[in-house]
């Protein structure tokens, strides 16, 4: 025992003595590939006001991101959705005091082709689809047009709240496309006339048509007032209370500044 | 039938009796040395026949087994092909050990110690398996590796109406102590598993999950309690229970405990001597009773993370002992022999992060066990102390070291509980080990 702490107090004397040379002037970022753009476009005009700040932004998805900020490998997780109670249990064992900072709002726009009349359509309806109940647009009123149900992969934050908000406890059908990113998906509808997919309300274009769902066209008005019901928060998630640089980041980002960057990105500021 | 030393002929009960794993191969050599010593009385065609047969009995069995694991990785693949989503990994450790013991070098060598591979398909949201085979060196085996099943179960997402919960059912891990999150931040196992309080794997159902806000997390599971390694006839009636709960009332502090209760071993007749003047026979009318506890803490503050880990094993036997005499004149006698073996000990593991400190990716680790094997007996307790330094090569997107060096130097104290016990040689070892992993996820 008594070598085991000559040994442990040696560890310490390293430790302490080390961290003397530490100095940081950066800050790591990764996650979800919904929030990446936000972060993104925020960093780059952060380290204009800062020149001497170096920000490094990484996609992944949310739990990549969680998982990372677990892992003390970055200063914020980027997440589209809330953290879980295991990631977060796993978090304090860690150490890790994950805080979940709220930047933004987003809404999933339900997208089809320009072509496809339909214009609006329930929750209960996104459900049939996605699990394989109707798989003809002609059972909609539409075109005699095979369904092809578009998703993101099971990893996504943004599957994540699909799954919550739209699918219940059910499993997405089995012929359904399972794409990496939300501009995969935009594409892909795009590209195919009996399409059918969501994404965020940042990644809508011309090229694609939102549905209103249930009688709620997805806007940064109802997704802001709660009345659009396919909506969630973004979040920056820290190691405690933001502090330092990071403090001054995720200031920067909720600043009227940053929430006008939030907008441009096509996403829905807090106010 | 057997003959002790004594040459009294001694019964032994197969049923009670573990069979150890390698008696196959024992019953292997008796069965070539039978053939050997018919040689000398020179019946050419038995020997011959008897060979051809030894070597068929020996190719069926290899048969049956090679059929056996391809059978099960079909039929896994079958399943994982139907999943909408499985998950395929691995993770391999080769290992450079050198062992030292007064003064000279016992062994040195390179091994391939483990070799997991995993498949984990999901069936729905809700549903996923996980088969995971353990390939690994061993000299057990005339090839030099041996195979093992150390996962196979299904885990369902709140079966139960318990947020986040799970339910798993087959071969499971053991939420007892440390073991069943034990991150070898060392080469050297978890303390209860290195003193084999507790298997790491058993076959049994399980229900875990967490506390609400990150609060801790709980298990409650019912085992054979055996162990992954013995099915069969290797496995008695009764089952093991254990019951795990932790609490992280605040980040970086977390206390917790596990108990686990058993009756292991079999019941009926141990032992029967036999010689011209009496007979012994040893029965056992109930089953032991063990009783294990773990408490355990975790410390994890900025770069710095402590585990430890106490624990206590309580195992209590009664046998009957019935002595016959063949002189009339002598009385029979009957008597119970009741033992209780109770062991404890303690492991503390310091980790040390260098890389927010240094920008180096690794880790200092040391790590402390005491264990004394039985606390009746003034004999050796043990200690040891292991130095390691680990380097996390390359790591995943998700910061998961994927490829990382281990170097630990570690030394075996035997401890005297009384001074007129004579000292026993300290035991060294420097190990060096390359543990990497892969993983890919498989979309349908």
């Amino acid at each position: 025992m008594k070598t085991f702490m000559k040994i442990l107090v040696a560890g310490l004397l390293l430790v302490s003595s080390t961290s003397l040379f530490a100095s940081k002037n950066r800050i790591t970022m990764s996650g979800s590939t919904t929030v990446l753009p936000v972060a993104q476009k925020c960093a780059e005009a952060f380290m204009d006001i800062n020149p001497k700040i170096n920000i490094s932004v990484r996609g992944g998805g949310s739990g990549v991101g969680i998982a990372s900020l677990i892992a003390k490998s970055v200063d914020i997780g980027l997440s589209s959705r809330a953290i879980k109670d295991k990631e977060l249990a796993t978090a304090k064992q860690k150490g890790v005091n994950a805080v979940d900072n709220i930047i933004a709002l987003d809404g999933l726009a339900v997208v089809v082709h320009p072509q496809n009349p339909m214009t609006e359509i329930t929750i209960k309806t996104i459900k049939d689809i996605y699990t394989g109940k109707i798989t003809n647009w002609k059972a909609l009123g539409g075109p005699d047009r095979e369904i092809v149900a578009i998703s993101r992969d099971v990893a996504s934050g943004t599957f994540e709240v699909f799954k919550e908000k739209v699918l219940g406890g059910d499993k997405t059908k089995e012929d359904a496309l399972m794409l990496a990113s939300n501009k995969a998906v935009a594409t892909t509808v795009q590209e195919t006339p009996g399409g059918i997919g969501y994404i965020g309300l940042g990644y809508l274009s011309e090229g694609v048509k939102a549905l209103k769902v249930e009688g709620v066209v997805p806007s940064n008005k109802t997704v802001q007032d709660g009345t659009y019901k396919l909506a969630r928060p973004l979040y920056m998630l820290t190691n405690g209370t933001p502090k330092g640089l990071v403090k001054e980041y995720i200031d920067f980002v909720l600043s009227a500044s940053g929430q006008k960057l939030v907008s441009e990105t096509g996403y829905v500021p807090l106010q | 039938m057997l003959a002790n030393r004594t040459g009294e002929n001694m019964n032994i009960n197969p049923y009670f009796h573990y069979q150890p794993e390698d008696s196959q191969q024992d019953k292997d050599t008796q069965v070539n040395l039978n053939s050997t010593l018919s040689v000398f009385v020179g019946n050419k065609l038995w020997l011959e026949k008897h060979i051809v047969k030894n070597i068929y009995k020996k190719g069926a069995r290899m048969l049956k087994k090679t059929i056996l694991k391809i059978a099960l990785t079909f039929l896994t693949w079958a399943v994982a092909l139907q999943a909408g989503e499985t998950k395929v990994a691995g993770e391999i450790w080769n290992r450079y050990v050198a062992n030292r013991k007064g003064g000279k070098t016992t062994s040195s060598q390179f091994s391939f110690d483990r070799g997991y591979f995993t498949l984990e398909p999901k069936l729905s949201d809700k549903i996923k398996g996980r088969f995971t085979l353990d390939f690994f060196s061993s000299d057990k085996y005339n090839d030099g590796a041996g195979i093992k099943v150390k996962y196979g179960f299904l885990d369902f997402a709140e079966l139960l109406p318990i947020k986040e919960s799970n339910f798993q059912v087959g071969l499971i891990k053991n939420y007892f102590g440390i073991v069943y999150d034990w991150e070898y931040p060392v080469i050297e196992k978890s303390l209860e598993d290195k003193e084999k309080v507790v298997a790491s794997v058993d076959f049994g159902a399980a229900l875990s999950g967490y506390l609400p806000k990150g609060f801790g997390e709980y298990a409650l599971g019912i085992y054979n309690g055996e162990g992954y390694t013995k099915t069969q006839s290797k496995v008695n009636k009764n089952f093991a229970s254990v019951f795990n709960l932790r609490l992280t009332p605040v980040a970086g502090i977390t206390i917790g405990g596990s108990v686990l209760m058993d009756k292991p071993g079999f019941t009926g007749l141990i032992r029967q001597t036999t010689s011209s003047t009496r007979a012994e026979s040893t029965f056992k009318k109930v089953f032991d009773t063990r009783t294990a506890y773990a408490g355990i803490t975790k410390l994890a503050f900025g770069p710095v993370e402590i585990w430890g880990e106490y624990l206590f094993n309580q195992y209590d036997s009664t046998t009957q002992v019935k002595i016959t005499h063949s002189d009339p004149t002598l009385e029979d006698t009957i008597r119970d022999n009741v033992y209780t073996y109770k062991s404890s000990g303690y492991s503390v593991t310091p980790i040390i992060s260098l890389k927010s400190l240094t920008g180096f990716d690794g880790d200092l680790v040391l790590r402390y066990d005491y264990w004394d094997p039985n606390t009746a007996v003034k004999n050796y307790a043990n200690a040891t102390v292991v130095a390691g330094l680990n380097y996390h090569i390359l790591r995943s997107s998700s910061a998961s070291p994927v490829l990382t060096l281990q170097l630990n130097w570690q030394r075996k104290s035997y401890v005297k509980e009384e001074a007129t016990i004579a000292d026993k040689s300290p035991e060294d070892q420097l190990g060096l080990q390359l543990k990497w992993k892969f993983s890919s996820t498989i979309l349908k």
